[in-house]
């Protein structure tokens, strides 16, 4: 006679096995790829502090309260009601900081986007059919890498006019030239593999090759280095409105609002901390992830 | 190396080549109206048409090209519309402070950042090599202008013992240097220890350890001129870092170079003084490649510029 029970208890018993056994393998992978998990975490928190800024900031973050500003017109220093403080026009730093994510991360990622995809459709085209097409694109990177980027990104917005828009716009379509190097660099090592050669023979024509057959075996690097190139872009929509050429007040964003603390320092020290460690919190949990995925994807050229 | 040096000349022409069309187009073609912002809102359209007519702004865009190549060729970087002096003369007389601006924090780069990449490389997986690390990645990760707030606040405002802003010292150039170089320095460190760690597992250090030299002399004799190759290669790169850097750390340290010049002209919207400096920051990095390249060439025999 049989205990029904056994084969339940077996079963609870692999399937208990099986989740130690995930359990395992992931903090196996987070042992071997800590910056993954930190970096992971702190881009994070990073989302949810964007999606959920209504909800998170305790008040309007383009309100000037009354009681923001003390008796004699100055800025008040962090307390209960303003956890951050306020700037001089009242308004609480922590809601700003709050919804500057939004903002950072609205640049940070369309910027990147587009670089991305203009970089590696001209790293693929050129790496894939060289010769005189290779030649140009090259020296069309070469182009774009001598200019000074930020200098070349402040030139362009200006004369296009300050807006989020065109912020992501100009840093996008001048940022693409390195993604290209790495992508040619890549496809240049692909196309020599057998199976785009098997793929090439059968009489597949260039470009199902280029977006079947290559594409797939390049997007590590490619992941890596858009991961990094958000916070970059993150650092270079801050430092462009901050110069007073990115992101326009009311609006707030972490670079007006150190552009402001730039101002009043002296008597609000508060605001250069708030955005600051924002700021900082944003590029560093990107480079963290960043780097984590290129010691995972690319375990050759990590450090 | 005759023929070398011939194809990389040829080839940074054309990159100058492209450099010219680039910021003739952004210059020329984008923004609104040139002639009516010389001219100012309230001026006829008359008067608009004849300044046009004046400038050729009413040719055919390659012919206004070509005569904008003619007048660079000749030196002449046109009129700033501010305050109508030579585009020129006007860069030139804060190119020296900038210059000095830019070593100084390439100094703070390579003084920083190399002993910590030997450090770290030497220490490889021990806890020097984490701090540094976690050092570098903070570094990479700070923004110019935040680090640079955050010193003047500290240790000029605070602590007074460094000047806010301006130039005219050497203790004017300490924190603008500092911030300017301190990310650059995060990237060496990098380079200087990957390159130094491949080095260390080469055959020749592993025969020299065997041979019983010591850590020191595998250190300095052996390895580093092989592992600063990569750093000199960077310096190239480094240049058009520094030169967009330079444009916010003159703005926050109130700093009298041409950085500060761009940024000025940009809110005045001083087109012809933006372009001119985009173009000849580009061309200084330009020129610098090359020299980079062929002391790369001076540094290691083994690279062969065929």
């Amino acid at each position: 006679m049989t205990n029904p029970n056994v084969s339940t208890v077996k079963a609870s018993a692999v399937s208990i096995q099986q989740q130690v056994k995930k359990r395992n393998k992931f903090s196996r992978f987070a042992r071997s790829y800590p910056l993954i998990i930190i970096g992971g975490i702190m881009v994070f928190t990073l989302a949810i502090m964007a999606v959920f800024a209504p909800v998170i900031a305790n008040h309007n973050p383009i309100t000037q309260y009354p009681e923001g500003l003390s008796d004699i017109g100055t800025p008040i220093e962090p307390n209960d009601n303003f956890i951050l403080g306020t700037d001089s026009l009242g308004r609480d730093a922590l809601s700003r900081v709050v919804h500057g994510s939004i903002v950072s991360l609205e640049v940070g990622i369309f910027a990147s986007l587009i670089s991305l995809i203009i970089g590696v459709f001209m790293g693929i085209v050129s790496g894939y059919f060289g010769s005189w097409i290779d030649m140009i694109i090259m020296r069309i990177t070469d182009t774009m890498l001598a200019f000074p980027f930020l200098l070349f990104v402040i030139a362009l917005v200006a004369v296009l006019k300050p807006s989020i828009t065109n912020v992501y716009i100009a840093i996008g379509i001048l940022g693409w030239a390195t993604m290209a190097r790495v992508v040619r660099a890549e496809v240049l090592k692909v196309k020599q593999l057998e199976y785009v050669q098997a793929a090439k023979a059968l009489g597949s024509s260039s470009f199902p090759i280029l977006f079947i057959e290559v594409l797939p075996n390049i997007m590590g690097p490619v992941i890596v280095m858009g991961t990094l190139a958000i916070g970059q872009n993150i650092m270079l929509e801050a430092a462009l409105s901050f110069l007073g050429i990115g992101v326009q007040p009311p609006t707030a964003s972490w670079g007006n609002m150190l552009q402001e603390g730039m101002r009043i320092y002296q008597i609000a020290p508060w605001m250069i901390y708030g955005p600051g460690i924002a700021l900082i919190w944003a590029t560093l949990g990107f480079n963290l992830l960043g780097d984590g995925l290129r010691d995972w994807l690319d375990p050759k050229t990590g450090r | 190396m005759f023929s070398y040096l011939i194809r990389r000349i040829v080839g940074a022409i054309v990159v100058l080549i492209g450099i010219s069309i680039i910021t003739f187009i952004i210059a020329y073609a984008v923004p609104g109206d040139p002639a009516r912002a010389i001219v100012g809102e309230k001026a006829s359209e008359e008067v608009v048409q004849q300044v046009r007519h004046e400038l050729g702004l009413d040719q055919p865009l390659y012919v206004q090209y070509f005569a904008y190549i003619n007048r660079l060729l000749h030196g002449d970087f046109g009129f700033s519309y501010y305050n109508n002096q030579p585009v020129l003369d006007l860069v030139l007389s804060r190119l020296k402070d900038t210059a000095l601006l830019a070593f100084s924090g390439w100094t703070v780069e390579i003084l920083i950042g190399i002993p910590l990449g030997i450090l770290s490389a030497v220490y490889n997986r021990k806890i020097a090599d984490y701090i540094i690390s976690v050092l570098s990645i903070i570094g990479i990760s700070l923004p110019v202008f935040w680090f640079g707030m955050w010193l003047i606040y500290n240790v000029a405002f605070k602590m007074g013992i460094l000047p806010i802003g301006g130039s005219g010292s050497i203790m004017h150039l300490i924190l603008p240097a500092l911030t300017l170089g301190i990310a650059g320095a995060a990237y060496y460190q990098r380079l200087v220890k990957s390159s130094m760690v491949d080095v260390y597992n080469q055959d020749y250090i592993r025969t020299a350890k065997a041979n019983g030299a010591s850590p020191l002399r595998i250190t300095f004799k052996h390895s580093l001129r092989n592992g600063i190759i990569p750093a000199v290669t960077y310096a190239g790169m480094d240049i058009a870092f520094l030169l967009g850097g330079v444009v916010v750390t003159e703005t926050v340290f109130n700093y009298p170079g041409v950085g500060q010049l761009a940024m000025q002209s940009i809110q005045r919207l001083d087109v012809p003084v933006i372009m001119a400096t985009v173009l000849l920051a580009a061309i200084i990095v330009v020129v610098v490649n090359i020299i980079v390249d062929l002391l790369y060439f001076l540094i290691d025999p083994r690279i062969s510029l065929t």
